[in-house]
Protein backbone atom coordinates (compact mmCIF):
# COMPACT_ATOMS: atom_id res chain seq x y z
CA UNK A 1 0.00 0.00 0.00
CA UNK A 2 1.27 3.43 -0.39
CA UNK A 3 4.15 4.80 1.75
CA UNK A 4 4.90 8.39 2.34
CA UNK A 5 8.89 8.59 2.27
CA UNK A 6 10.09 10.04 6.27
CA UNK A 7 11.65 12.77 4.36
CA UNK A 8 8.23 14.09 2.66
CA UNK A 9 6.66 14.05 6.36
CA UNK A 10 9.60 15.85 7.88
CA UNK A 11 9.20 18.80 5.02
CA UNK A 12 5.13 18.88 5.90
CA UNK A 13 5.61 18.65 9.38
CA UNK A 14 8.20 22.32 8.60
CA UNK A 15 5.59 23.39 6.72
CA UNK A 16 2.97 22.88 9.57
CA UNK A 17 5.04 24.47 12.03
CA UNK A 18 5.61 27.79 9.76
CA UNK A 19 2.25 27.63 9.54
CA UNK A 20 0.97 28.14 12.97
CA UNK A 21 3.92 30.33 13.89
CA UNK A 22 3.45 32.63 10.99
CA UNK A 23 0.51 35.18 12.50
CA UNK A 24 2.80 35.35 15.62
CA UNK A 25 5.27 35.92 13.90
CA UNK A 26 3.70 38.65 12.26
CA UNK A 27 1.78 39.89 15.13
CA UNK A 28 -1.63 39.05 15.85
CA UNK A 29 -2.55 42.70 15.25
CA UNK A 30 -1.21 42.62 11.44
CA UNK A 31 -4.35 42.88 9.89
CA UNK A 32 -3.19 43.09 6.53
CA UNK A 33 -0.58 40.12 6.83
CA UNK A 34 -3.34 37.91 8.86
CA UNK A 35 -5.38 37.90 5.41
CA UNK A 36 -2.51 37.50 2.98
CA UNK A 37 -2.25 34.41 5.73
CA UNK A 38 -6.00 33.44 5.29
CA UNK A 39 -6.04 34.20 1.67
CA UNK A 40 -3.37 31.34 1.58
CA UNK A 41 -5.85 28.94 3.34
CA UNK A 42 -8.77 29.61 0.92
CA UNK A 43 -6.68 29.51 -1.87
CA UNK A 44 -4.91 26.54 -0.70
CA UNK A 45 -8.19 24.76 -0.58
CA UNK A 46 -9.14 26.12 -3.94
CA UNK A 47 -6.34 25.04 -5.96
CA UNK A 48 -6.20 21.22 -4.22
CA UNK A 49 -10.12 21.14 -5.14
CA UNK A 50 -9.36 22.18 -8.61
CA UNK A 51 -6.38 19.59 -9.04
CA UNK A 52 -8.32 16.88 -7.56
CA UNK A 53 -10.65 17.59 -10.80
CA UNK A 54 -8.25 18.47 -13.58
CA UNK A 55 -4.69 17.01 -11.99
CA UNK A 56 -6.09 13.96 -11.25
CA UNK A 57 -9.10 13.59 -13.08
CA UNK A 58 -8.75 15.31 -16.67
CA UNK A 59 -11.36 17.40 -16.32
CA UNK A 60 -11.12 20.68 -17.74
CA UNK A 61 -12.56 23.47 -15.35
CA UNK A 62 -12.63 27.34 -16.23
CA UNK A 63 -15.15 28.35 -14.09
CA UNK A 64 -13.98 26.84 -10.41
CA UNK A 65 -14.82 30.35 -8.92
CA UNK A 66 -18.59 29.52 -9.37
CA UNK A 67 -18.17 26.99 -6.59
CA UNK A 68 -16.55 29.55 -3.87
CA UNK A 69 -19.08 31.82 -4.63
CA UNK A 70 -22.01 29.84 -4.27
CA UNK A 71 -20.34 28.38 -1.07
CA UNK A 72 -19.93 31.70 0.27
CA UNK A 73 -23.39 33.53 -0.93
CA UNK A 74 -24.86 30.15 0.49
CA UNK A 75 -23.17 30.79 3.70
CA UNK A 76 -23.60 34.21 4.30
CA UNK A 77 -27.63 33.79 3.46
CA UNK A 78 -27.95 31.02 5.75
CA UNK A 79 -25.98 32.65 8.68
CA UNK A 80 -27.25 36.28 8.41
CA UNK A 81 -30.90 36.40 6.47
CA UNK A 82 -31.94 32.93 8.07
CA UNK A 83 -29.54 33.02 11.46
CA UNK A 84 -28.53 29.53 11.71
CA UNK A 85 -25.53 29.15 13.42
CA UNK A 86 -22.20 29.07 11.51
CA UNK A 87 -21.79 25.21 11.66
CA UNK A 88 -24.60 24.71 10.38
CA UNK A 89 -24.29 27.33 8.02
CA UNK A 90 -21.26 25.79 6.44
CA UNK A 91 -22.68 22.33 6.41
CA UNK A 92 -25.45 24.12 4.15
CA UNK A 93 -22.92 25.99 2.07
CA UNK A 94 -20.91 23.09 1.52
CA UNK A 95 -24.01 20.49 0.48
CA UNK A 96 -25.56 23.22 -1.44
CA UNK A 97 -22.29 23.52 -3.41
CA UNK A 98 -21.66 20.14 -3.83
CA UNK A 99 -24.94 19.85 -5.26
CA UNK A 100 -24.74 22.65 -7.93
CA UNK A 101 -21.02 20.58 -8.60
CA UNK A 102 -23.45 17.72 -8.98
CA UNK A 103 -25.01 19.47 -12.26
CA UNK A 104 -21.41 20.54 -13.64
CA UNK A 105 -20.71 16.90 -13.59
CA UNK A 106 -23.67 15.57 -15.23
CA UNK A 107 -22.14 18.22 -18.04
CA UNK A 108 -18.33 16.57 -17.69
CA UNK A 109 -19.98 12.93 -18.26
CA UNK A 110 -21.34 14.43 -21.44
CA UNK A 111 -18.74 16.75 -22.63
CA UNK A 112 -15.45 16.66 -24.26
CA UNK A 113 -12.71 18.67 -22.98
CA UNK A 114 -13.28 21.76 -25.24
CA UNK A 115 -16.61 21.94 -24.81
CA UNK A 116 -16.37 21.07 -21.34
CA UNK A 117 -14.25 24.56 -20.78
CA UNK A 118 -16.52 26.42 -22.52
CA UNK A 119 -19.34 25.09 -20.54
CA UNK A 120 -18.34 25.46 -16.82
CA UNK A 121 -16.61 28.90 -17.87
CA UNK A 122 -20.51 29.88 -18.82
CA UNK A 123 -21.17 28.30 -16.02
CA UNK A 124 -19.48 30.80 -13.89
CA UNK A 125 -21.09 33.78 -15.89
CA UNK A 126 -24.40 32.39 -15.35
CA UNK A 127 -23.64 32.21 -11.71
CA UNK A 128 -22.05 35.60 -11.81
CA UNK A 129 -25.97 36.69 -13.05
CA UNK A 130 -27.96 35.35 -10.86
CA UNK A 131 -26.17 37.07 -7.65
CA UNK A 132 -26.88 40.66 -9.98
CA UNK A 133 -30.12 39.93 -10.60
CA UNK A 134 -31.78 38.26 -7.49
CA UNK A 135 -31.31 41.52 -5.37
CA UNK A 136 -34.20 40.22 -3.09
CA UNK A 137 -31.49 37.49 -2.34
CA UNK A 138 -27.56 38.46 -2.74
CA UNK A 139 -28.15 42.09 -2.33
CA UNK A 140 -27.76 42.30 -6.03
CA UNK A 141 -24.65 44.58 -7.06
CA UNK A 142 -24.42 46.44 -4.35
CA UNK A 143 -23.01 42.94 -2.63
CA UNK A 144 -23.98 41.57 0.14
CA UNK A 145 -23.27 43.02 3.33
CA UNK A 146 -22.18 42.46 7.31
CA UNK A 147 -21.87 38.95 6.94
CA UNK A 148 -20.95 38.40 11.02
CA UNK A 149 -17.77 37.19 12.15
CA UNK A 150 -17.53 33.60 13.59
CA UNK A 151 -18.49 33.65 17.56
CA UNK A 152 -17.88 31.09 19.72
CA UNK A 153 -19.00 31.23 23.51
CA UNK A 154 -19.91 35.06 22.83
CA UNK A 155 -16.56 35.56 21.52
CA UNK A 156 -15.74 37.70 18.44
CA UNK A 157 -13.09 35.50 16.65
CA UNK A 158 -10.70 38.37 15.07
CA UNK A 159 -9.09 37.64 12.10
CA UNK A 160 -5.58 36.08 14.29
CA UNK A 161 -8.07 33.61 15.39
CA UNK A 162 -10.11 33.37 12.35
CA UNK A 163 -6.49 32.17 10.39
CA UNK A 164 -6.45 29.01 13.01
CA UNK A 165 -10.03 28.17 12.68
CA UNK A 166 -9.16 28.08 8.23
CA UNK A 167 -5.84 26.20 8.75
CA UNK A 168 -7.38 23.85 10.37
CA UNK A 169 -9.91 23.09 7.99
CA UNK A 170 -7.10 23.28 5.34
CA UNK A 171 -5.38 20.60 6.71
CA UNK A 172 -8.50 18.58 7.08
CA UNK A 173 -8.54 18.98 3.12
CA UNK A 174 -5.82 18.15 2.67
CA UNK A 175 -5.78 14.96 4.41
CA UNK A 176 -8.82 14.26 2.96
CA UNK A 177 -7.42 15.00 -0.64
CA UNK A 178 -4.72 12.49 0.60
CA UNK A 179 -6.95 9.91 1.84
CA UNK A 180 -8.80 10.09 -1.55
CA UNK A 181 -5.73 10.11 -3.38
CA UNK A 182 -4.04 6.82 -2.45
CA UNK A 183 -7.74 4.57 -2.56
CA UNK A 184 -9.60 2.69 -4.94
CA UNK A 185 -11.54 6.65 -6.14
CA UNK A 186 -8.32 7.83 -6.25
CA UNK A 187 -6.97 5.32 -8.64
CA UNK A 188 -10.42 5.58 -10.73
CA UNK A 189 -9.82 9.14 -10.66
CA UNK A 190 -6.65 9.00 -12.42
CA UNK A 191 -7.25 6.01 -14.64
CA UNK A 192 -9.88 7.68 -16.25
CA UNK A 193 -7.15 10.91 -16.65
CA UNK A 194 -4.68 8.02 -18.19
CA UNK A 195 -7.07 6.31 -20.24
CA UNK A 196 -10.78 6.57 -20.08
CA UNK A 197 -11.51 3.62 -22.29
CA UNK A 198 -9.10 0.85 -20.52
CA UNK A 199 -10.62 2.61 -17.42
CA UNK A 200 -14.07 1.49 -18.34
CA UNK A 201 -12.56 -1.95 -19.07
CA UNK A 202 -11.20 -2.59 -15.94
CA UNK A 203 -14.69 -1.92 -14.43
CA UNK A 204 -14.72 1.71 -13.61
CA UNK A 205 -17.88 3.43 -14.07
CA UNK A 206 -16.22 6.69 -16.07
CA UNK A 207 -19.13 8.78 -15.91
CA UNK A 208 -19.93 7.95 -12.33
CA UNK A 209 -16.67 8.94 -11.37
CA UNK A 210 -16.40 11.81 -13.33
CA UNK A 211 -19.89 13.04 -11.54
CA UNK A 212 -18.51 12.54 -8.21
CA UNK A 213 -15.74 14.14 -8.27
CA UNK A 214 -17.08 17.61 -9.37
CA UNK A 215 -19.38 17.48 -6.75
CA UNK A 216 -16.62 16.46 -4.29
CA UNK A 217 -14.01 19.36 -5.85
CA UNK A 218 -17.24 21.65 -5.59
CA UNK A 219 -18.00 21.09 -2.33
CA UNK A 220 -14.28 22.10 -1.22
CA UNK A 221 -14.46 24.96 -3.25
CA UNK A 222 -17.74 26.10 -1.46
CA UNK A 223 -15.86 25.20 1.63
CA UNK A 224 -13.19 27.64 0.51
CA UNK A 225 -15.91 30.12 -0.02
CA UNK A 226 -17.46 29.81 3.62
CA UNK A 227 -13.97 30.74 4.93
CA UNK A 228 -13.38 33.97 2.42
CA UNK A 229 -17.34 34.73 3.29
CA UNK A 230 -16.35 35.06 6.98
CA UNK A 231 -12.84 37.17 6.28
CA UNK A 232 -14.32 39.69 3.84
CA UNK A 233 -17.55 40.21 6.20
CA UNK A 234 -18.75 41.62 2.42
CA UNK A 235 -18.98 39.96 -0.70
CA UNK A 236 -19.95 40.93 -3.89
CA UNK A 237 -19.99 39.09 -8.03
CA UNK A 238 -17.14 40.73 -8.96
CA UNK A 239 -15.08 39.79 -6.55
CA UNK A 240 -15.47 36.20 -8.00
CA UNK A 241 -14.39 37.66 -11.76
CA UNK A 242 -10.89 36.76 -11.88
CA UNK A 243 -10.42 34.18 -9.55
CA UNK A 244 -11.11 31.23 -11.77
CA UNK A 245 -8.29 32.30 -13.79
CA UNK A 246 -6.42 32.95 -10.78
CA UNK A 247 -7.03 29.77 -9.57
CA UNK A 248 -5.92 27.56 -12.59
CA UNK A 249 -2.84 29.40 -12.95
CA UNK A 250 -2.02 27.82 -9.00
CA UNK A 251 -3.21 24.63 -9.83
CA UNK A 252 -1.17 24.62 -13.71
CA UNK A 253 1.65 26.39 -12.36
CA UNK A 254 1.99 24.45 -9.05
CA UNK A 255 1.66 21.23 -10.60
CA UNK A 256 -0.67 19.28 -11.40
CA UNK A 257 -1.32 15.59 -10.61
CA UNK A 258 0.24 15.78 -7.62
CA UNK A 259 -0.81 17.49 -3.64
CA UNK A 260 2.53 19.72 -3.36
CA UNK A 261 1.27 21.35 -6.30
CA UNK A 262 -1.23 23.32 -4.91
CA UNK A 263 0.61 24.21 -2.03
CA UNK A 264 3.44 25.56 -4.09
CA UNK A 265 0.81 27.47 -6.76
CA UNK A 266 -0.82 28.69 -3.62
CA UNK A 267 1.99 30.32 -2.05
CA UNK A 268 3.61 31.37 -5.49
CA UNK A 269 0.96 32.81 -7.19
CA UNK A 270 -0.71 33.58 -4.49
CA UNK A 271 1.77 36.02 -2.77
CA UNK A 272 2.35 37.78 -6.26
CA UNK A 273 -0.39 40.21 -6.37
CA UNK A 274 1.02 41.75 -2.98
CA UNK A 275 4.71 42.08 -4.65
CA UNK A 276 3.51 43.41 -7.83
CA UNK A 277 1.08 45.79 -5.88
CA UNK A 278 2.09 48.65 -8.33
CA UNK A 279 1.72 46.97 -11.11
CA UNK A 280 -1.74 45.47 -10.44
CA UNK A 281 -3.21 46.21 -14.07
CA UNK A 282 -1.27 43.78 -15.41
CA UNK A 283 -1.65 41.16 -13.11
CA UNK A 284 -3.94 38.60 -15.62
CA UNK A 285 -1.10 39.33 -17.80
CA UNK A 286 1.34 38.10 -15.43
CA UNK A 287 -0.42 35.07 -15.05
CA UNK A 288 -0.69 34.32 -18.58
CA UNK A 289 2.81 34.38 -19.45
CA UNK A 290 3.56 32.25 -16.53
CA UNK A 291 0.90 29.76 -17.44
CA UNK A 292 2.67 29.81 -20.34
CA UNK A 293 6.13 30.33 -19.62
CA UNK A 294 5.25 26.62 -17.13
CA UNK A 295 3.67 25.04 -19.64
CA UNK A 296 6.54 25.00 -22.12
CA UNK A 297 9.38 24.75 -19.88
CA UNK A 298 7.85 23.07 -16.60
CA UNK A 299 4.94 20.97 -18.11
CA UNK A 300 4.62 19.15 -14.37
CA UNK A 301 4.72 22.74 -12.80
CA UNK A 302 6.94 24.31 -10.21
CA UNK A 303 6.79 21.73 -7.77
CA UNK A 304 7.51 19.06 -10.39
CA UNK A 305 10.25 21.09 -11.84
CA UNK A 306 12.18 21.33 -8.45
CA UNK A 307 11.21 17.84 -7.79
CA UNK A 308 13.33 16.86 -11.08
CA UNK A 309 15.80 18.61 -10.40
CA UNK A 310 16.43 18.06 -7.00
CA UNK A 311 16.75 14.60 -8.53
CA UNK A 312 19.00 15.12 -10.86
CA UNK A 313 21.44 16.70 -8.51
CA UNK A 314 21.18 13.82 -5.92
CA UNK A 315 22.13 11.28 -9.10
CA UNK A 316 24.76 13.81 -9.99
CA UNK A 317 26.66 13.76 -6.23
CA UNK A 318 25.83 10.11 -6.39
CA UNK A 319 27.93 9.43 -9.52
CA UNK A 320 30.59 11.71 -8.28
CA UNK A 321 30.88 9.87 -4.85
CA UNK A 322 30.79 6.47 -7.00
CA UNK A 323 32.54 6.99 -10.15
CA UNK A 324 32.73 3.33 -10.90
CA UNK A 325 28.74 3.59 -11.96
CA UNK A 326 28.87 6.87 -13.50
CA UNK A 327 28.82 4.77 -16.95
CA UNK A 328 25.53 3.26 -16.02
CA UNK A 329 23.81 6.63 -15.44
CA UNK A 330 25.13 8.45 -17.36
CA UNK A 331 22.01 8.63 -19.23
CA UNK B 1 -12.94 -29.57 -20.40
CA UNK B 2 -16.32 -29.07 -20.11
CA UNK B 3 -18.66 -28.74 -22.71
CA UNK B 4 -20.33 -25.97 -20.51
CA UNK B 5 -20.75 -22.78 -23.17
CA UNK B 6 -19.54 -19.86 -21.44
CA UNK B 7 -19.89 -16.97 -23.53
CA UNK B 8 -22.23 -16.82 -26.63
CA UNK B 9 -22.77 -14.41 -29.79
CA UNK B 10 -25.87 -14.56 -31.97
CA UNK B 11 -26.20 -13.40 -35.11
CA UNK B 12 -23.84 -10.38 -33.77
CA UNK B 13 -23.67 -7.17 -36.52
CA UNK B 14 -21.77 -4.24 -35.56
CA UNK B 15 -22.51 -1.52 -38.37
CA UNK B 16 -20.29 1.86 -39.43
CA UNK B 17 -22.15 3.94 -41.58
CA UNK B 18 -22.30 1.35 -44.80
CA UNK B 19 -19.44 -0.52 -43.07
CA UNK B 20 -20.52 -4.20 -42.02
CA UNK B 21 -17.64 -4.47 -39.11
CA UNK B 22 -18.68 -7.88 -38.16
CA UNK B 23 -21.51 -9.36 -39.81
CA UNK B 24 -24.29 -12.10 -38.45
CA UNK B 25 -21.35 -13.94 -36.27
CA UNK B 26 -22.42 -16.73 -34.12
CA UNK B 27 -20.04 -17.90 -32.01
CA UNK B 28 -19.76 -20.31 -28.72
CA UNK B 29 -16.88 -20.08 -26.33
CA UNK B 30 -16.62 -23.51 -23.61
CA UNK B 31 -15.82 -22.87 -20.73
CA UNK B 32 -12.09 -23.66 -20.17
CA UNK B 33 -10.61 -24.12 -23.71
CA UNK B 34 -8.29 -21.31 -25.47
CA UNK B 35 -10.48 -20.21 -27.98
CA UNK B 36 -8.83 -18.12 -31.04
CA UNK B 37 -10.07 -15.39 -33.47
CA UNK B 38 -8.30 -14.99 -36.37
CA UNK B 39 -8.63 -13.46 -39.39
CA UNK B 40 -6.84 -10.70 -41.99
CA UNK B 41 -6.37 -6.99 -40.77
CA UNK B 42 -9.77 -5.24 -40.85
CA UNK B 43 -11.76 -8.21 -40.42
CA UNK B 44 -13.60 -7.37 -37.47
CA UNK B 45 -11.28 -9.17 -34.77
CA UNK B 46 -11.57 -5.79 -32.67
CA UNK B 47 -14.71 -5.01 -33.00
CA UNK B 48 -15.93 -8.27 -31.67
CA UNK B 49 -14.25 -7.57 -28.79
CA UNK B 50 -15.60 -4.00 -28.15
CA UNK B 51 -18.75 -5.65 -28.69
CA UNK B 52 -18.65 -8.18 -26.33
CA UNK B 53 -16.62 -5.56 -23.39
CA UNK B 54 -19.63 -3.24 -24.06
CA UNK B 55 -17.75 -0.49 -25.90
CA UNK B 56 -19.74 -0.80 -28.60
CA UNK B 57 -23.25 -1.77 -28.51
CA UNK B 58 -24.29 -4.11 -31.96
CA UNK B 59 -26.72 -3.02 -34.22
CA UNK B 60 -27.90 -6.44 -34.08
CA UNK B 61 -27.73 -9.99 -32.26
CA UNK B 62 -27.45 -10.88 -28.97
CA UNK B 63 -24.46 -11.53 -26.43
CA UNK B 64 -24.79 -14.07 -23.85
CA UNK B 65 -22.65 -14.77 -20.82
CA UNK B 66 -22.96 -17.74 -18.24
CA UNK B 67 -26.48 -17.50 -20.14
CA UNK B 68 -27.38 -13.95 -19.21
CA UNK B 69 -27.84 -11.48 -21.87
CA UNK B 70 -25.30 -8.74 -21.99
CA UNK B 71 -25.24 -7.10 -25.01
CA UNK B 72 -26.34 -3.59 -23.69
CA UNK B 73 -24.55 -3.32 -20.67
CA UNK B 74 -21.83 -0.81 -20.14
CA UNK B 75 -18.11 -1.72 -20.28
CA UNK B 76 -17.56 -1.58 -16.45
CA UNK B 77 -21.14 -3.75 -16.00
CA UNK B 78 -19.34 -6.38 -18.52
CA UNK B 79 -16.15 -6.43 -16.36
CA UNK B 80 -17.79 -6.76 -13.12
CA UNK B 81 -20.02 -9.88 -14.80
CA UNK B 82 -16.23 -11.38 -15.20
CA UNK B 83 -15.10 -10.23 -18.54
CA UNK B 84 -11.74 -9.00 -18.56
CA UNK B 85 -9.81 -7.55 -21.92
CA UNK B 86 -6.77 -6.16 -23.00
CA UNK B 87 -6.05 -4.27 -26.10
CA UNK B 88 -4.29 -4.29 -29.57
CA UNK B 89 -2.76 -0.70 -29.18
CA UNK B 90 -1.56 -0.69 -26.00
CA UNK B 91 -4.05 1.09 -23.27
CA UNK B 92 -1.90 1.57 -20.00
CA UNK B 93 -2.30 4.48 -17.31
CA UNK B 94 1.00 5.28 -18.23
CA UNK B 95 2.13 7.71 -15.40
CA UNK B 96 1.03 5.32 -12.60
CA UNK B 97 3.64 2.66 -11.51
CA UNK B 98 2.26 -1.28 -12.95
CA UNK B 99 1.45 -2.11 -9.22
CA UNK B 100 -0.82 0.83 -9.40
CA UNK B 101 -2.35 0.00 -13.15
CA UNK B 102 -2.90 -3.51 -11.67
CA UNK B 103 -4.47 -2.41 -8.73
CA UNK B 104 -6.72 -0.69 -10.85
CA UNK B 105 -7.45 -3.85 -12.30
CA UNK B 106 -9.03 -4.97 -9.10
CA UNK B 107 -11.47 -1.77 -9.28
CA UNK B 108 -14.55 -3.97 -8.89
CA UNK B 109 -13.64 -6.43 -6.67
CA UNK B 110 -12.03 -3.94 -3.56
CA UNK B 111 -15.11 -3.03 -1.80
CA UNK B 112 -14.31 0.09 -0.38
CA UNK B 113 -16.07 3.31 -0.24
CA UNK B 114 -15.39 7.32 -0.58
CA UNK B 115 -16.78 7.61 3.10
CA UNK B 116 -14.52 4.25 4.62
CA UNK B 117 -11.76 6.04 2.86
CA UNK B 118 -12.23 9.59 4.43
CA UNK B 119 -12.64 7.92 8.01
CA UNK B 120 -9.93 5.15 7.31
CA UNK B 121 -12.08 2.22 8.59
CA UNK B 122 -10.50 -1.13 8.94
CA UNK B 123 -12.83 -2.48 6.40
CA UNK B 124 -11.93 -0.26 4.07
CA UNK B 125 -8.09 -0.49 5.25
CA UNK B 126 -8.55 -4.52 4.63
CA UNK B 127 -9.91 -4.12 1.37
CA UNK B 128 -6.83 -1.75 0.18
CA UNK B 129 -4.47 -4.46 1.66
CA UNK B 130 -6.26 -7.36 -0.80
CA UNK B 131 -5.92 -5.56 -3.58
CA UNK B 132 -2.27 -4.85 -3.11
CA UNK B 133 -1.40 -8.28 -2.44
CA UNK B 134 -3.77 -9.35 -5.12
CA UNK B 135 -2.23 -7.17 -7.19
CA UNK B 136 1.64 -7.79 -6.14
CA UNK B 137 0.26 -11.89 -6.84
CA UNK B 138 -0.72 -10.93 -10.26
CA UNK B 139 2.48 -9.13 -11.42
CA UNK B 140 4.25 -12.25 -9.99
CA UNK B 141 2.29 -14.46 -11.79
CA UNK B 142 3.23 -13.04 -15.24
CA UNK B 143 6.48 -12.59 -14.50
CA UNK B 144 6.93 -8.62 -13.94
CA UNK B 145 7.65 -9.18 -10.27
CA UNK B 146 10.55 -6.85 -10.19
CA UNK B 147 8.75 -4.16 -12.06
CA UNK B 148 6.16 -3.22 -9.67
CA UNK B 149 7.45 0.53 -8.61
CA UNK B 150 8.32 0.85 -12.72
CA UNK B 151 6.12 3.50 -14.12
CA UNK B 152 4.18 1.92 -17.20
CA UNK B 153 5.34 4.54 -19.73
CA UNK B 154 9.12 3.32 -18.60
CA UNK B 155 8.22 -0.13 -18.97
CA UNK B 156 9.68 -1.68 -22.90
CA UNK B 157 6.63 -2.86 -25.28
CA UNK B 158 6.85 -6.70 -24.38
CA UNK B 159 6.34 -5.94 -20.97
CA UNK B 160 3.51 -3.06 -21.32
CA UNK B 161 1.29 -6.13 -23.31
CA UNK B 162 2.47 -8.60 -20.51
CA UNK B 163 1.46 -5.61 -17.11
CA UNK B 164 -1.88 -5.15 -19.76
CA UNK B 165 -2.48 -9.00 -19.03
CA UNK B 166 -2.13 -8.89 -15.57
CA UNK B 167 -3.85 -5.78 -14.94
CA UNK B 168 -7.05 -7.90 -16.64
CA UNK B 169 -6.24 -10.75 -14.48
CA UNK B 170 -6.54 -8.38 -11.45
CA UNK B 171 -10.40 -8.29 -12.45
CA UNK B 172 -10.37 -12.15 -11.14
CA UNK B 173 -12.19 -13.02 -14.79
CA UNK B 174 -14.05 -16.15 -15.95
CA UNK B 175 -13.06 -14.81 -19.80
CA UNK B 176 -10.18 -13.02 -20.94
CA UNK B 177 -10.30 -11.57 -23.94
CA UNK B 178 -6.70 -10.89 -25.41
CA UNK B 179 -5.84 -8.78 -28.25
CA UNK B 180 -2.84 -9.44 -30.54
CA UNK B 181 -0.99 -9.91 -27.12
CA UNK B 182 2.41 -11.36 -28.89
CA UNK B 183 2.30 -8.47 -31.76
CA UNK B 184 5.78 -6.77 -31.54
CA UNK B 185 7.66 -9.53 -29.28
CA UNK B 186 10.45 -11.56 -29.98
CA UNK B 187 10.48 -15.02 -30.35
CA UNK B 188 11.54 -15.65 -26.61
CA UNK B 189 9.12 -13.31 -25.78
CA UNK B 190 5.73 -14.77 -27.25
CA UNK B 191 6.90 -18.18 -26.35
CA UNK B 192 6.67 -17.19 -22.51
CA UNK B 193 3.62 -15.66 -23.16
CA UNK B 194 2.14 -19.02 -24.90
CA UNK B 195 3.30 -20.45 -20.98
CA UNK B 196 1.58 -17.64 -19.71
CA UNK B 197 -1.87 -18.30 -21.19
CA UNK B 198 -1.87 -21.99 -20.68
CA UNK B 199 -1.32 -20.85 -16.97
CA UNK B 200 -4.24 -18.44 -17.07
CA UNK B 201 -6.21 -21.62 -18.84
CA UNK B 202 -4.87 -24.34 -16.06
CA UNK B 203 -6.19 -21.40 -13.52
CA UNK B 204 -9.55 -21.91 -14.73
CA UNK B 205 -10.05 -18.99 -16.76
CA UNK B 206 -11.10 -19.19 -20.46
CA UNK B 207 -8.81 -17.77 -22.95
CA UNK B 208 -10.59 -16.04 -26.08
CA UNK B 209 -7.18 -14.32 -28.23
CA UNK B 210 -6.90 -12.88 -31.32
CA UNK B 211 -3.44 -12.71 -33.02
CA UNK B 212 -2.30 -12.65 -36.29
CA UNK B 213 0.56 -15.22 -35.64
CA UNK B 214 -0.58 -18.13 -37.21
CA UNK B 215 1.91 -20.27 -35.81
CA UNK B 216 1.56 -19.28 -31.98
CA UNK B 217 -2.69 -19.52 -32.52
CA UNK B 218 -2.27 -23.00 -34.16
CA UNK B 219 0.34 -24.11 -31.28
CA UNK B 220 -1.61 -22.97 -28.92
CA UNK B 221 -5.67 -23.27 -29.47
CA UNK B 222 -8.07 -25.93 -28.65
CA UNK B 223 -10.76 -24.20 -31.12
CA UNK B 224 -10.12 -21.61 -33.71
CA UNK B 225 -12.67 -18.83 -35.61
CA UNK B 226 -11.61 -17.24 -38.77
CA UNK B 227 -13.74 -14.17 -39.43
CA UNK B 228 -12.76 -12.09 -42.83
CA UNK B 229 -14.83 -9.26 -43.81
CA UNK B 230 -16.72 -9.30 -40.62
CA UNK B 231 -18.33 -12.90 -41.36
CA UNK B 232 -17.49 -16.23 -40.06
CA UNK B 233 -15.66 -18.50 -42.99
CA UNK B 234 -14.88 -21.04 -40.61
CA UNK B 235 -14.42 -22.72 -37.07
CA UNK B 236 -12.54 -25.68 -35.91
CA UNK B 237 -9.83 -27.39 -34.47
CA UNK B 238 -6.71 -26.24 -35.61
CA UNK B 239 -5.96 -28.94 -37.67
CA UNK B 240 -9.09 -28.45 -39.50
CA UNK B 241 -9.28 -24.62 -39.94
CA UNK B 242 -5.31 -25.08 -41.21
CA UNK B 243 -6.68 -26.92 -44.35
CA UNK B 244 -9.78 -24.99 -45.34
CA UNK B 245 -9.39 -23.59 -48.54
CA UNK B 246 -11.63 -20.62 -47.36
CA UNK B 247 -8.63 -19.74 -44.97
CA UNK B 248 -6.08 -20.16 -47.10
CA UNK B 249 -7.34 -17.91 -49.38
CA UNK B 250 -8.16 -14.99 -47.28
CA UNK B 251 -4.98 -15.18 -45.79
CA UNK B 252 -3.47 -15.56 -49.21
CA UNK B 253 -5.27 -12.84 -51.24
CA UNK B 254 -4.82 -10.45 -48.29
CA UNK B 255 -1.16 -10.98 -48.31
CA UNK B 256 0.19 -8.00 -50.23
CA UNK B 257 -1.97 -5.55 -48.17
CA UNK B 258 -0.33 -6.67 -44.94
N1 LIG C 1 -15.13 3.11 -34.60
C1 LIG C 1 -15.11 2.77 -35.90
N2 LIG C 1 -15.70 3.57 -36.82
C2 LIG C 1 -15.70 3.24 -38.13
N3 LIG C 1 -15.12 2.14 -38.62
C3 LIG C 1 -14.50 1.30 -37.77
C4 LIG C 1 -14.46 1.58 -36.35
N4 LIG C 1 -13.78 0.59 -35.75
C5 LIG C 1 -13.41 -0.26 -36.73
N5 LIG C 1 -13.84 0.15 -37.93
C6 LIG C 1 -13.66 -0.55 -39.20
O1 LIG C 1 -14.14 -1.86 -39.03
C7 LIG C 1 -13.33 -2.78 -39.73
C8 LIG C 1 -12.83 -3.84 -38.79
O2 LIG C 1 -11.84 -3.29 -37.96
P1 LIG C 1 -11.19 -4.08 -36.75
O3 LIG C 1 -12.23 -4.69 -35.93
O4 LIG C 1 -10.24 -3.18 -36.07
O5 LIG C 1 -10.37 -5.22 -37.52
P2 LIG C 1 -9.27 -6.23 -36.99
O6 LIG C 1 -9.14 -6.06 -35.52
O7 LIG C 1 -9.78 -7.56 -37.37
O8 LIG C 1 -8.02 -5.89 -37.72
C9 LIG C 1 -12.21 -1.99 -40.38
O9 LIG C 1 -12.57 -1.76 -41.72
C10 LIG C 1 -12.21 -0.70 -39.59
O10 LIG C 1 -11.78 0.37 -40.39
MG1 LIG D 1 -7.57 -5.52 -34.38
Amino acid sequence: MHKTKKSTWVVIAVMIAVALAAPVAVGPKNNYMLNILISYCYFGILAASLNLLIGYTGQMSLGHAAFMAIGGYAYAILNKTMGLHFLIAIVGAVVISFICGLFIGLACSKLSTIFLAMTTSGFAKAVTLIIINEKWLTGGANGFTGIPKLTVFGHKMGNFELYYVALAITLLVFLFCYRLIYSKTGRAMQAVRNAPIAAAAMGINVNGYKFLVCGISAALAGLAGCIYAVNMNYLSADMFNKTSITLLTMTVCGGMGSLFGPVVGTLVIGTLPELLRTFSGYLDGVYGVMIILVMLFMPEGIYGGIKNLAGKVMTRKNAASQPGKEAQDGK
Amino acid sequence: MGNEILLKAENVTMRFGGLKAVDQVDMEIKKGEIHALIGPNGAGKTTFFNVISGIYMPTSGQVLFDGQDITKLKPHQVTQKGIARTFQNIQLFESMSALENVMIGHHTRTDSTVLGTMFHTKKMKEAEWKCYHKAEEMLEFVGLGDEKETLASSLPYGKKRILEIARALASEPKIIMLDEPCAGMNASESNDLAQTIYKIRDSGITVLLVEHDMKFVMGISDMVTVLDHGGKICEGVPDKVKHDPQVIEAYLGKEDEE
